[in-house]
């Protein structure tokens, strides 16, 4: 028995675990979820330190103080500003963690707004904006896009009554390009999912056959 | 009728669930080998695979954790053959932390298959492939990497200096960067850091993979020509495994790297499918009777 068939069979009786759970909710299931949890925490924790902590705090400071680079330093502000954060666990200290809060919402929400409109709003008008004369097959797709669009965006205009030619047809319409969407992403959803199942399945296929080979003697 | 429409409507799931289950146990024990068409997806990234050129540097984001690997790899195998079939430089990395040791895993496969499939080739670590790692931070990593690609990752995964290898010898900005192929497993990846920062601000083409869970969020890209090519779950995945060819050593005929047990799966996924849209019919036409009957009664 090597080290890959016994890691193989941990793996195996784990995802039985959790499929257990589509049975009823049992011991055996609760075990492989804290099991999950526990080592996604661990290895979160490690991949932490190893890729951000270490190489963007500790070796700079190690730097700075065993070589004299003084200029390395300067990640001393970055470090402080991420351990006034940690002030939010304590209600009296708290206060200071709305520095580093500050920093981190001003530029995220600067680079994602400007992100934003070059990404999702311009390119996407833009995208929507094709002509529709002379039918050809393109340009029906084109017509299909700007109604679901529009009707879609009439569904959603709440400050008149959806009635009448416009509202009430338009709505109607975008009601049926909504539902074909959510249709679209639940078959995508259920391949997905599937294919998720078909992997756990062919492994533990694998594994019953090594199992079955070591019980043969081969 | 009422009989049909009271076992259905209590019908117990997990009835399902078994059904299911048994289907794909089944069918993966007794494959059929479906026919399996290239779809117009899977040939666009095909082509833009097509367009690079030896010596071109392309970068490869794993950008998913092993919940993911189940589509996102079959498509890696596929991307990371044709580059390596190309002589282009492949450098890997990931914004997901679990990304690059996943990608350890699939690049060590794909070295080892295409060294047997062309005799007295060596595909050679920090010569035609890196793997820069996991790094945190998002889309401030894409505004470094337009700086300076050796200024943000100053070590390989392993921990060795970048400069080291020849690879990233005149690749120093994302500037340099033939193309960009993210696989994506959600959120931190394709959608949110390499499209509105790689692409749109700094005009890196792109293309890549997503699962299908996540598809639908993706297509509008390709419509507006931000995104190259999109290879939406296994099927495209399978597809791609399909159309890349290489001349088999041993027999010296045109195969391709759709393998028997990637043929299995896509199998699988019709005969699951075909129950689930059975069952679908039938939750249907139970709602319409009761709802009939309904009426019927006042």
């Amino acid at each position: 028995m090597n080290q890959e068939f016994i890691g193989m069979s941990i793996a195996a009786i784990l995802t039985l675990g959790i499929y257990s759970f589509l049975y009823k909710d049992n011991f055996f299931y609760k075990i492989a979820e804290y099991l999950f949890v526990g080592t996604s925490a661990g290895y979160l924790l490690a991949v932490s330190y190893q890729n951000i902590l270490k190489p963007n705090v500790f070796i700079p400071l190690k730097n700075g103080i065993i070589n004299g680079a003084t200029d390395e330093f300067i990640v001393l502000i970055p470090t402080a500003l991420g351990l006034m954060l940690l002030t939010m666990l304590s209600p009296s200290l708290s206060v200071y963690s709305r520095i580093p809060m500050s920093y981190v919402v001003g530029f995220g929400a600067g680079a994602g707004a400007m992100a934003s409109i070059q990404t999702d709003i311009i390119p996407q008008i833009n995208a929507t904006m094709q002509p529709i004369f002379p039918f050809t097959v393109a340009n029906i797709n084109n017509l299909v896009i700007m109604v679901g669009v529009i009707c879609s965006l009439i569904f959603f205009f709440f400050s008149t009554e959806q009635k009448g030619p416009i509202f009430g047809v338009g709505s109607r319409i975008g009601v049926l390009f909504l539902m074909i969407t959510f249709g679209a992403q639940f078959g995508t959803t259920i391949m997905g999912r599937v294919q998720l199942l078909i992997n756990r399945c062919q492994f533990l296929l694998d594994w019953a056959g090594k199992i079955l080979a070591l019980a043969s003697g081969k | 009728m009422e009989g049909f429409v009271n076992f259905f409507k209590n019908l117990d799931r997990r009835i399902i669930f078994l059904f299911i289950f048994v289907a794909v146990i089944v069918t993966l024990m007794n494959p059929m080998y479906l026919n399996l068409s290239v779809s117009k997806n899977a040939s666009k990234v095909l082509a833009l695979l097509d367009e690079i050129q030896p010596g071109d540097p392309v970068i490869v984001s794993f950008d998913y954790a092993a919940s993911g690997e189940p589509e996102l790899k079959p498509m890696a195998r596929a991307i990371l053959y044709r580059l390596f079939q190309r002589n282009a430089r492949v450098i890997m990395m990931g914004f997901w932390d679990q990304g690059p040791s996943l990608a350890d895993t699939t690049v060590a496969e794909v070295v080892k298959l295409i060294e047997t499939h062309q005799p007295g080739r060596k595909v050679e670590y920090g010569k035609d492939y890196i793997n820069l790692g996991y790094k945190a931070g998002g889309f401030t990593v894409i505004i470094n990497m337009s700086k300076s690609i050796k200024g943000i990752f100053t070590t390989d995964k392993n921990g060795k200096p970048i400069e080291e290898f020849p690879i990233m010898k005149d690749v120093d900005s994302l500037k340099k960067i033939k193309r960009v192929f993210g696989l994506t497993g959600g959120n931190n990846g394709l959608l949110d850091i390499w499209i509105p920062f790689a692409m749109q601000q700094y005009g890196v083409p792109l293309a890549g993979g997503c699962t299908s869970v996540s598809a639908p969020q993706f297509y509008q890209y390709m419509d507006s020509k931000q995104l190259d090519g999109l290879l939406d779950g296994f099927k495209t995945a399978a597809e791609l495994l399909k159309a890349v060819e290489y001349k088999d050593p041993v027999t010296g005929q045109t195969a391709t790297l759709l393998t028997p047990e990637y043929h299995r799966i896509a199998d699988v996924q019709s005969i699951v499918h075909l129950i689930i849209i059975i069952f679908i019919i039938i939750a249907n036409v139970t709602y319409f009777i009761e709802k009939k009957a309904a009426i019927k009664k006042g």
